[in-house]
């Protein structure tokens, strides 16, 4: 495909995307009755959740058996290949959501110490350390630092962002805590 | 959760639309509580309870 071929193809999507926002907009300047409400809404957070976990399912075991068929070949493995970018991408996705999402729920300015939060911190860690070791990963692929350099440099990293991370969660809970207890 | 949503608005000779606009939300939303599909958000609930002009619980019964 050619770069011209590409860009009208993205702008088609544009298009696409630019017609549907319009057409809403102008149904709701209108009036009459609603084309979403709680109920579609509710219906349209499963459908979100089931295509990310179809797209991360499905990316995940092309990115094992593409790198699996590589071996075979003799190939080297190919980790940060579009497989492995979306497997990645949709790992953070539902970090980050499950984070945003408990955040939300948990009651964390009244309890700061309950399971809830227990669990946003876990996740909180588990994203400093995954950006973290990405991006060493990234950079010693880039060939901006050695590999041997970037192993080390994944450890530490990971080690300082989780502590880092983990004394400010902690800081900020006691100030919760302080505060609430005034 | 049961409800009687149906015989009410039938009761009031309202469509499923009728009751759908009057509370702001799609018929089809409308057509899965009546069919015990969907259990409404209390802020819905409520807004049909003012519709009907009855008492949450006289309208939606826990099981």
């Amino acid at each position: 495909m050619s770069f011209s071929m590409y860009l009208g193809f993205v702008s088609g999507i544009l298009a696409g995307l630019l017609v549907v926002v319009i057409g809403t907009v102008q149904k709701r300047r209108k009036g009459g009755a609603p084309d979403t409400d709680e109920r579609s809404e509710l219906i349209n957070v499963r459908a979100g959740f089931l295509t990310a976990a179809a797209t991360g399912i499905i990316s995940f075991v092309a990115w094992v058996t593409d790198n699996v068929l590589r071996n075979q070949r003799g190939e080297e493995v190919a980790f940060f290949s579009p497989w492995g970018i979306i497997v990645l991408a949709t790992c953070f996705i539902f970090l980050g959501a499950k984070a945003y999402e408990t955040w939300k729920v948990s009651d964390h300015d009244a309890a700061p110490d309950d399971e809830e939060m227990k669990k946003v911190k876990t996740a909180l860690l588990c994203l400093a350390f995954s950006v973290l070791s990405l991006g060493s990963a990234l950079a010693s692929a880039d060939g901006r630092i050695e590999r041997s350099v970037a192993n080390v440099l994944v450890g530490f990293l990971a080690v300082l962002g989780s502590a880092t991370v983990l004394t400010l969660v902690r800081m900020y809970l006691r100030r919760q805590k302080a505060t609430s207890g005034r | 959760m049961k409800n009687n949503i149906r015989s009410l608005r039938e009761a009031l000779g309202m469509t499923q639309e009728d009751v759908a606009k009057q509370v702001g939300v799609t018929r089809q939303t409308i057509i899965a509580i009546e069919n015990d599909k969907y259990n409404p958000t209390l802020n819905l609930a409520f807004k049909l309870a003012r519709l009907f002009g009855r008492p949450i619980e006289e309208i939606f019964q826990d099981q």
